[in-house]
């Protein structure tokens, strides 16, 4: 831009001076080499024109799209082109009128009239002259007209001298020369009359006005006589030729050829004031265009470094602290340039450090997740202001949501989920008097949650930690521990008077039967009987607490789990039992105690055929399969299934009018023994679904 | 092929410059001979007012007359055969109200304009050597103001004035 503009400049600034020099010259004007010149120019123009008409849609368009700086350029380039282009205009205008006014006072009337006087006079002089020689031409040829033939020369030598006569011939009919007299050396085939002058001679007098081709006025005459000699009558001609004098001849062919060019000047008038006024105007455009192309120039010079500023400014808002603008001189931009510079290695300086503690925070932050969410314990931190602030995914486990939708939110919003959480919200809400900590046990989804608060902080800003930990495995320890001790001392005290029991009930019926009558002896047999029997259902019942509260001592070995089940559905013929088992492999080996995974199956089986529906047939699916690191077997039977609220496994727990409720306790401990889990929920349609889990 | 479009994009320009001024009937092949054709040839001109009016006023007018015979080119442009000019000048003294021709170094002169016009109306001729065996061969006769020659304030005109043609003849020989 700026070389080219430069260049412009310098071509323009030369056709000017070129242009403007060429003025001066008149001759200049008239050569084709002007012509030349002017159309290069107007071509410079045009070449001018199409470079600012780019130049000013550029802008416009950088305007549209509202690129920084754009508008104030345009503003500026709109202010100095108003500047230049008035005074310019009003200079054109003038100076046109001027040239105008000037090129008409040149084509002045009186000039005119004055050139046009001149040439009269001129004209009347050459009359006047004309009138002396055709009077003197008259004279003579009167007086040869009484003289004989051979009197001519001496005659007419005598009269051209008595006249002044310059030159003087006399001619008869046949164009012969008859007498001749001249001052200077006479060409005579110059003098001799064509024939045109000799038909005109005959008409009484023939007279002309010639010039040479040295600028040399001759006046001739032709003037017919009849002369008579030795009684003949003959005519002649009188040829006189009068030379002008030099100085009137000069001084009218001087005003004749000045006559000649004020005319031509006249008729170059209008062609003047055209070339003038062209002239002006290129000058004028060029002038305006160089303006528009300086302020174009200086116009972004000046907003540069603004828009530069302003889009570093952008920048920064961004985030984008390394911008820098380059020095913009000493002024007051460049001072602000400067200043701007400082201000962002200072916030550059600021964000680096304030970036440093972000991540610092940022990875305190993430340890403390880490330890959070990796915590044997679910945890909620609550603000002052009673807002969730911090969980784990264990509390949202535990809880059986997403307490992570509710950060930020109060705590109360809990309730949504389950009127269960009623008690936690009320301990939260009054705890607000100052604790240490507050505990409760909450009963949820057949699990024991031990919901502890503890205060963290002080003043104003205490935060509440409530810390959730399922304790049901361990409650369920502590109670089967209590069991089995209940089940050792039943089996240990009850057992051992069973038998004696059973003995002497025997010994009486089989002592005293005899000796009674005979319906005695029926009401005596009916209870030794009943006695019997109470003592094998206390013994059996026994044998089961003992079975409970056994020691686990496994005797494990590999088997085929397909096979077992297979020979276990054998054992269950029931005409309403049926046993389908499905696996995708007849062969799934699983290393364990035999006899007590048989008796986890039976009693399955039989819990599942004791809970079906009435009037309907029991339909089990036994479903097994091999995992990578587990063997996952799923009992699914079509009975009424289980209560949600009770935990089933528990002993003493049962659905059934008949049972100890030692069943599924024996089951989930015999499980339990075998590092597995079992769980148990209901069926979508009817009856339920025990699951058990062998890892390996 | 080029060349062939441009030929023909010049001779339609120069056809259009040309067309008011250009005659077809006023060359005549007067007499032909093995060595020589002679033509006879009319300008038939009209004096035109612009240019009567600065002959009134006493400036001098220098004509050129250019005869040239080109040999038509198909593809390429034409060749010029021959080539003449030859210099005529009209001079008006107002002084002594006389018109002066001058042709050939030899000066007529005239009381009228109008005797002058007529005198170069009159017959023309022209004798062309050796160009009778050639074929498609286009003889152009014009008439024009030597430009160079008029008073330098009447060559300030940026357009050619239209009087500055007198006359261009042209004949397909």
């Amino acid at each position: 831009m700026r070389y080219l503009l430069t260049s412009a400049l310098v071509i323009s600034l030369s056709l000017l001076v070129i242009l403007i020099r060429s003025l001066s010259n008149s001759d200049f004007i008239s050569s084709e080499t002007f012509q030349l010149l002017l159309k290069i120019n107007l071509a410079f123009v045009v070449l001018l024109f199409i470079f600012i008409a780019l130049q000013v849609y550029r802008l416009f368009k950088e305007v549209k799209k509202e690129v920084t700086g754009s508008r104030l350029t345009l503003r500026l380039v709109i202010s100095y082109s108003i500047m230049i282009i008035v005074p310019l205009m009003v200079l054109y205008f003038v100076s046109v009128n001027f040239l105008t006014k000037s090129i008409e006072s040149w084509f002045n009337v009186r000039v005119e009239s004055a050139l046009e006087s001149g040439l009269n006079i001129g004209q009347k002089t050459l009359d006047i002259l004309r009138k002396d020689v055709e009077l003197k031409s008259r004279s003579i040829s009167y007086s040869l007209s009484n003289s004989k033939i051979k009197e001519f020369n001496p005659v007419l030598s005598d009269l051209t001298e008595k006249f002044d006569i310059y030159d003087a011939m006399i001619i008869d009919e046949e164009n012969r020369i008859m007498a001749i007299s001249s001052k200077d050396n006479i060409d005579i085939d110059s003098v001799l009359p064509d024939e045109q002058d000799l038909i005109l001679a005959n008409t009484g007098f023939h007279g002309k006005i010639d010039i040479t081709q040295e600028n040399i006025i001759f006046l001739k005459t032709f003037q017919p006589y009849i002369s008579i000699d030795d009684k003949i009558q003959k005519k002649f001609y009188l040829i006189i030729t009068q030379k002008i004098p030099e100085s009137i001849s000069q001084a009218a062919l001087s005003v004749e050829s000045v006559f000649e060019d004020y005319q031509a000047l006249t008729f170059s008038r209008n062609s003047l004031k055209v070339i003038y006024q062209i002239t002006l105007s290129i000058i004028l455009f060029l002038a305006i265009l160089l303006s528009i192309s300086l302020a174009l120039y200086f116009s972004r010079r000046f907003t540069m470094p603004l828009s530069i500023l302003s889009e570093a400014t952008q920048s920064i808002a961004k985030g984008n602290f390394k911008k820098k603008i380059p020095d913009q001189g000493k002024d007051e931009l460049g001072m602000l340039v400067r200043s701007f510079n400082t201000m962002t290695t200072k916030l550059e300086s600021a964000n680096k450090t304030l970036e440093l503690n972000r991540q610092r925070i940022e990875s305190s932050r993430n340890f403390l997740e880490g330890i959070i969410n990796n915590m044997s314990s679910g945890i909620i931190v609550i603000d002052p202001k009673s807002n969730i602030r911090l969980t784990n995914k264990l509390a949202s486990k535990l809880l059986g949501f997403n307490l992570e939708l509710l950060i930020g939110q109060r705590f109360n919003q809990i309730l949504e989920y389950g009127a269960q959480f009623e008690e936690i919200v009320t301990l939260i809400n009054k705890s607000k008097d100052s604790y240490k900590e507050k505990a409760l046990t909450l009963k949820f989804k057949r699990r024991i949650l031990s919901i502890q608060l503890t205060e963290q902080g002080t003043g104003k800003n205490k935060n509440k930690i409530i810390l959730i930990d399922d304790i049901s495995e361990i409650t369920a320890a502590q109670r089967n521990e209590a069991w089995s001790e209940v089940a050792r001392r039943l089996a240990h005290e009850i057992k051992n008077p069973l038998t004696p029991i059973q003995l002497s009930a025997e010994r009486i019926d089989h002592k005293f039967s005899k000796q009674l009558e005979k319906k005695d002896q029926t009401i005596l047999s009916d209870i030794t009987k009943t006695i019997v029997n109470q003592v094998d259902a206390i013994k059996k019942m026994v044998n089961e607490f003992t079975e409970y509260s056994r020691s686990p001592e496994l005797t494990k070995s590999e088997i085929n789990l397909v096979d077992l089940l297979n020979e276990l559905v054998n054992l269950f013929q029931k005409e309403d039992l049926k046993i389908k088992i499905s696996s995708r492999s007849k062969k799934i080996n699983f290393t364990c105690d035999e006899i007590k995974i048989r008796q986890v199956f039976v009693n399955l089986i039989n819990n599942a055929y004791e809970a079906k529906k009435e009037d309907n047939s029991c339909e089990i699916e036994i479903r097994l399969r091999k995992t990578k690191n587990a063997v996952i077997l799923n009992f699914i039977d079509n009975g009424t299934g289980v209560n949600d609220d009770i935990n089933i496994f528990e002993p003493y727990v049962t659905t059934k009018k008949t049972g100890t409720g030692l069943g599924l306790a024996v089951v989930k401990k015999i499980i339990d023994e075998h590092d597995g889990s079992i769980t148990i929920k209901n069926n979508k349609i009817s009856g339920a679904n025990v699951e058990i889990h062998f890892s390996y | 092929m080029m060349v062939y479009i441009l030929k023909s994009l010049v001779k339609i320009s120069l056809a259009w410059i040309f067309f008011s001024n250009i005659s077809y009937a006023d060359i005549i092949v007067d007499e032909q001979n093995l060595d020589s054709t002679k033509i006879k040839y009319f300008l038939d001109y009209e004096l035109d007012n612009d240019l009567k009016k600065i002959i009134d006023k006493g400036i001098s007018i220098h004509i050129l007359e250019t005869i040239i015979v080109k040999r038509e080119n198909k593809y390429f442009f034409d060749n010029v055969v021959l080539k003449r000019i030859k210099n005529f000048k009209i001079e008006y003294h107002p002084l002594i109200k006389k018109f002066y021709f001058f042709e050939d170094n030899e000066k007529f002169s005239f009381a009228e304009l109008n005797e002058l016009v007529s005198y170069i109306n009159k017959p023309r001729y022209l004798t062309l050597e050796n160009i009778k065996d050639s074929k498609n061969k286009e003889l152009t006769i014009t008439w024009e103001i030597d430009q160079k020659n008029l008073p330098k304030s009447l060559q300030l005109s940026l357009k050619k004035p239209k009087w500055m043609i007198i006359k261009s003849l042209r004949h397909n020989l």
